[in-house]
């Protein structure tokens, strides 16, 4: 990992070979494009499947092992306790991911920042890490099954994809894993909102005191991680602190 | 300067293991390192799978050999991981496969122009329209999905224009088979390209059938399908070529040579440093495998290994941009078609294959979809407008059908 950019033989762009690119942006004059079938439109095809489409999944019923549905469920009120579900397994799912995201910064870090106690990342690991632990006992609370992977869960999954290859590539400087890490912290503040939004409409009062705390821990590490982002970008040449 | 296959022993074969970290080395640079860096690590991935796999086809029909075989395969198989390994992961899996069609362009039109039986030229020919046009389709694709132009990987070295379209590429099997060279009369250099380019395909079959399923957008799932079919359509009419006369030791030998060979052009034109000392090293490894299999050829088929291979091995294949070759054989073939073993008009195609793209074609064609009036344009087509004279707009819309 070098942690600064530099100017290089960057190949990708028309400047590296101007007469190549010449010849080839002209090439469409001799052979332009020529359509054999233009009785379907790309926009058609995918809203056909995306009308035949089913979901990505379910959410569980809570229930026993027998099978017979517990009481917690009952304590949700509203019409969608489903959705509930759903956005506490997101939550569940992406705090998991949390911890590991950190761990892949602290690892970085740790090169990056020789000799550094990097307090404040480990702190911010162990949060997620309890927050993960909060919403699994509000789940179980609730008769659901902390372990499965529900819908919303699972698109989590798919869209962090990105922000874990960024963390674990040993190419990635400081920068560009905080920047990953910023995204993460981004949409996880704004989904703790919109959970706690959803507790209360349920009317569930046990989970909301511990919720707001959560928010206001992801409050910090939002702010820690923008200001970082800042210094890092706006001040490259200053030595590496933090 | 060509390489004896026969005075150079190689590094010997017990000696030959890797350690993970050996095999997982830094990855090239997706931005900075040449593309034909990329190229050249594509293809000898392709050439390593192809051993293997033939090896295994080898071991399953031969019982005294399969010793000796999974021996040459392990170290075969750490070859291939050390190889694939060095694509780093910002490539997305469409960026790897504007790659691999690079690879097949390049590589084919290289191949084809030094081509001396010209029936095989003509094969490659054929086959190099059909790869074209798949960058085509696949670079509108990377464009239109991923908001990335295809050129941050082509590097100017290869065209993005409509060759022979992939709409009319969908043959009957029957159509795809073609005549094999007569193993006794035909030159090495043939048969290091009929196995070198049925490599490359090979491995495109499999890297499409894999990578496939990973897209989420239903166009893109379809056009590797559709594109996956015409690989399978390419690997059978390469592996056609080829004699199916030759014993399995005869194939053998001839793989190891071929690995040799390729080693060999991937040395003398690499730039990479890192790269290059793995191209040597394998270089060296694979003379060592040639030697071993030469020893097996004595022994099983007491042949001399010297009525297969030649003394010297041929000049390598060039990794250099092949765009005027490959404008000029589109100009001229695009319209060839293939009936049988033959290549014919447009128009006299087998009843078979019109029932067959038909039917293919039912419900739409993903490679008509994707690149509909697609025209790439540096930095991708949102720049079209923007970099387009009035007099082009005119061209265009005057060449619409």
């Amino acid at each position: 990992m070098k942690n600064q950019i530099s100017f290089g033989v960057n190949r990708t762009g028309i400047q590296m070979s101007p007469f190549q690119s010449k010849q080839m942006e002209a090439g469409f004059k001799d052979f332009p494009p020529m359509p054999v079938d233009t009785s379907m439109r790309a926009a058609d095809l995918k809203q056909t499947y995306i009308r035949e489409a089913d979901s990505v999944g379910s959410v569980p019923l809570p229930g026993s092992v027998h099978g017979a549905v517990t009481t917690g469920l009952q304590m949700i009120k509203g019409e969608h306790p489903e959705m509930l579900m759903d956005k506490l397994s997101e939550r569940l799912a992406f705090e998991r991911t949390g911890v590991r995201l950190y761990e892949a910064l602290i690892i970085k870090a740790e090169v990056a920042l020789p000799g550094n106690a990097l307090s404040e990342l480990h702190q911010f690991r162990n949060e997620e890490e309890e927050h993960f632990v909060l919403v699994r006992d509000v789940i179980e609370s609730l008769g659901g099954d902390a372990t499965s992977q529900t819908p919303c869960a699972d698109v989590a999954g798919m869209a962090a994809m990105g922000l874990m290859q960024v963390l674990t590539d040993p190419r990635t400087n400081l920068a560009q894993c905080v920047q990953a890490i910023l995204i993460a912290e981004l949409a996880d503040n704004d989904a703790w909102d919109l959970l706690i939004q959803l507790t209360e409409d349920a009317g569930l009062e046990g989970p909301g005191e511990k919720f707001r705390l959560a928010k206001a821990q992801e409050d910090l590490h939002l702010e820690y991680m923008r200001s970082w982002i800042e210094d890092l970008v706006l001040e490259p040449q200053k030595p590496l602190q933090h | 300067m060509s390489l004896s296959l026969f005075n150079l022993k190689g590094y010997p074969l017990e000696k030959q293991f890797m350690s993970w970290k050996e095999m997982v080395m830094k990855p090239l640079s997706k931005t900075d390192d040449d593309a034909f860096t990329r190229v050249r690590v594509i293809l000898m991935n392709g050439i390593e799978l192809e051993s293997i796999r033939f090896s295994h086809s080898f071991a399953r029909m031969n019982r005294e050999l399969r010793v000796p075989l999974a021996k040459m395969r392990r170290i075969d198989q750490q070859q291939a991981t050390a190889i694939n390994w060095l694509l780093g992961a910002d490539h997305s899996p469409l960026e790897t496969t504007i790659a691999y069609e690079q690879v097949a362009i390049e590589v084919t039109a290289a191949v084809a122009q030094n081509e001396p039986d010209p029936y095989l030229a003509q094969v490659y020919r054929y086959g190099l329209l059909e790869d074209f046009d798949h960058m085509y389709r696949y670079s509108a694709l990377l464009d239109r999905l991923e908001g990335k132009d295809s050129n941050n990987i082509l590097q100017s070295y290869t065209d993005v224009l409509p060759g022979r379209p992939t709409i009319d590429e969908h043959r009957d099997a029957e159509d795809d088979v073609r005549r094999p060279y007569d193993r006794k009369n035909t030159a090495p250099l043939s048969k290091m390209h009929a196995l070198t380019i049925m490599a490359g395909e090979q491995q495109t079959w499999n890297y499409y059938m894999n990578i496939g399923p990973l897209f989420a957008d239903p166009l893109a799932r379809q056009l590797y399908a559709e594109i996956a079919s015409i690989e399978e359509q390419h690997v059978t009419q390469y592996e056609s070529i080829i004699d199916p006369e030759e014993t399995w030791l005869e194939k053998l030998l001839l793989h190891k040579a071929n690995e040799v060979y390729n080693y060999y052009g991937a040395v003398q034109q690499e730039h990479n440093p890192q790269i290059k000392a793995l191209w040597e090293r394998f270089l060296d490894y694979e003379l060592g495998q040639l030697a071993t299999v030469q020893n097996l050829f004595k022994e099983v088929e007491h042949r001399d290994p010297a009525e297969v291979l030649p003394q010297s091995l041929p000049e390598p294949i060039k990794y250099e941009s092949q765009r005027d070759y490959v404008r000029e054989v589109l100009r001229n073939e695009v319209n060839m078609r293939a009936r049988g073993t033959e290549f014919i008009s447009f128009g006299e195609e087998s009843e078979a294959t019109k029932i067959y793209r038909q039917r293919v074609n039912l419900d739409g064609s993903p490679s008509e979809m994707v690149a509909l009036d697609y025209i790439w344009t540096p930095g991708g087509e949102l720049n079209l407008k923007y970099r387009l004279s009035a007099k082009d707009v005119t061209a265009i819309e005057g060449a619409r059908p």
